[in-house]
């Protein structure tokens, strides 16, 4: 180089983001892959697409959460009282939240112990031992897994031979009268559908059930559907199950 | 051949910001009395170095956005000292031996006068967050100090979710929890905050936080994934912490997280009983059978 010749940075890869509304909103599943990544293989996504995947699930949920929290505060202004009432609803919530999860809890682990007959499995000591749901152990206490909202009281029936871990993720507004749910998808297309799974509704006082029901044979990997409001028609929440690959 | 050049310089950039934050790190460490028991143990842990990956990509990202060098340089300064607070606490509650290639400060002089100068070194960074007030004024250096406490309270809360797993002997977690806690113990101080910091201070305080949540995370986790693949295969004399330390203390590390979910029922028991046992209880042998499981 001439030592008076200019310096001049190289010419860009690209010189405009890349826009892609798959992933404008830190979207999950299929929509979380990178734009350049190589196509899902046949067998299942890869480790490092179902980490994506992960991690923007945990992620998005943790930003969520923080913008609700935001969001009270700002509806309940920088008064007092406001916060006050904000902070007793949000508290009278959670023990709601807990309670309603505790039975399920418990009542999971006696089906379980009853079922598989397992001496010495206590409900107490088996309902906070495990991750995911099987007929021998309920699922562990876990503040990614989203309680339905103390409005939309719903209890989980999960049947399933293998570890199973279900995330239910319920609109605050919605009611429990009139939910419905299809068939949950992978994000690989050649994988079947689990289309065991309903909603009972809710009535006399009793939540609504949804019943998830995975036969021993289902390949697995996560699924996900759209729960939606039959009254209105719209988007109520999500349902995700995700089926380990061993016993 | 380019992207080589980029990553070069970038290392550069890093270290010089690095060798300027550990340089203005000393105004803070003057030795005075008590040295004893105290200011002589306060500068142990960073005069024995460290990356300053932390203060680093702070500097880098109010560079990015338009700051200067000094206008990051004091929250940079903070950032390595509460690291180091963190490192004395962290190490007296994993009853950990070496750190830095030396023995741990409670290995040396014993957890209360540790845990001292944690407290010590925690106070020093919140004192170069306060000499922010004369070069950045009063309201941008308080968004800092909120940042601060907001870091301070994701981080303890994630050290708190591992101390429990470990103090109940949690056995059946999955990745999503265990990233979870990464998000809050490692991804907030280590990439969240320096991040968001170093954006406050270049543009004055417009900044999309959730964007430097998202970024952060994704970097602290990969950060945090490889430190415990080191800590499995490292190069002891480079990696400067205890080979094998994360399953010597129980640690529920993505490997030992994966290991815990495929092995047999049988390995899960024998894995249950080597879990619950303390630190001091555990025998080579069972950390090497546990190391070979996870190969």
């Amino acid at each position: 180089m001439e030592e008076d010749e200019r310096w001049k940075r190289p010419t860009p890869e690209r010189t405009q983001p890349i826009r892609n509304w798959s992933t404008i909103l830190g979207a999950n599943g299929e929509t979380a892959r990178a734009p350049h990544s190589n196509p899902t293989p046949a067998g299942g996504p890869d480790p490092v697409s179902r980490a994506v995947e992960l991690g923007y699930r945990v992620i998005d949920e943790y930003i969520r959460q923080g913008q609700n929290a935001a969001r009270r505060f700002s509806e309940g202004g920088m008064n007092g009282g406001a916060l006050t009432a904000t902070w007793q609803d949000a508290a009278t919530r959670m023990a709601q939240l807990s309670g309603e999860w505790m039975g399920l809890w418990l009542e999971l682990a006696q089906r379980a112990a009853g079922s598989a007959g397992m001496p010495g499995a206590g409900p107490a000591a088996r309902a906070f031992s495990a991750p995911f749901t099987t007929p021998t152990a309920p699922p562990e206490a876990s503040p990614l897994r989203s309680g339905p909202a103390a409005s939309a009281r719903v209890r989980l029936q999960v049947s399933s031979a293998r570890p199973t871990e279900v995330t239910l993720d319920l609109r605050p507004e919605c009611t429990a009268t009139t939910l419905v749910v299809h068939s949950l998808r992978a994000v690989d297309p050649n994988l079947p559908r689990i289309s065991d799974v309903g909603f009972t509704p809710a009535a006399n006082d009793q939540p609504a059930v949804l019943t998830i029901r995975v036969a021993p044979e289902h390949p697995a990997g996560t699924y996900s559907a759209v729960i939606v409001d039959a009254k209105t028609n719209r988007p109520a929440g999500t349902v995700s199950v995700t089926v380990a690959d061993h016993a | 051949m380019q992207a080589a050049a980029t990553g070069d310089f970038i290392a550069a950039m890093l270290d010089e910001y690095g060798e300027l934050t550990r340089v203005a790190l000393c105004d803070y460490l003057q030795p005075q009395e008590p040295r004893r028991h105290l200011y002589n143990l306060v500068a142990e842990y960073p005069q024995r170095g460290g990356r300053m990956l932390r203060p680093s990509l702070c500097i880098a990202t109010a560079r990015a956005f338009g700051g200067s060098l000094d206008d990051a340089l004091r929250t940079a300064v903070a950032l390595e000292l509460l690291h180091n607070a963190f490192l004395v606490h962290d190490d007296v509650e994993d009853e950990s031996d070496e750190r830095r290639g030396r023995p741990t400060l409670n290995a040396l002089h014993g957890a209360p006068v540790a845990v001292n100068v944690g407290d010590a070194l925690t106070l020093m960074g919140l004192r170069a967050l306060l000499d922010n007030r004369n070069r950045l004024g009063p309201w941008l250096s308080m968004q800092l100090l909120e940042e601060t406490e907001r870091m301070a309270r994701e981080s303890i809360e994630g050290q708190a979710i591992e101390l429990g797993w470990r103090r109940d002997n949690a056995l059946h977690l999955s990745e999503a929890d265990y990233l979870q806690m990464v998000l809050k113990k490692t991804c907030w101080y280590t990439t969240i905050y320096p991040s968001r910091t170093g954006a406050l201070i270049g543009t004055g305080s417009a900044i999309d936080s959730a964007r430097f949540v998202r970024f952060g995370f994704f970097l602290g986790a990969a950060f945090q994934i490889q430190d415990d693949l080191l800590n499995l295969r490292g190069n002891p004399q480079r990696y400067g912490k205890e080979i094998n330390g994360d399953i010597w203390e129980g640690k529920r590390t993505l490997i030992l997280i994966h290991l815990l979910r495929v092995c047999s029922d049988a390995e899960r028991s024998w894995l249950a009983e080597f879990l619950r046992q303390p630190r001091q209880a555990r025998a080579t042998a069972d950390v090497e059978r546990v190391r070979r499981g996870m190969d």
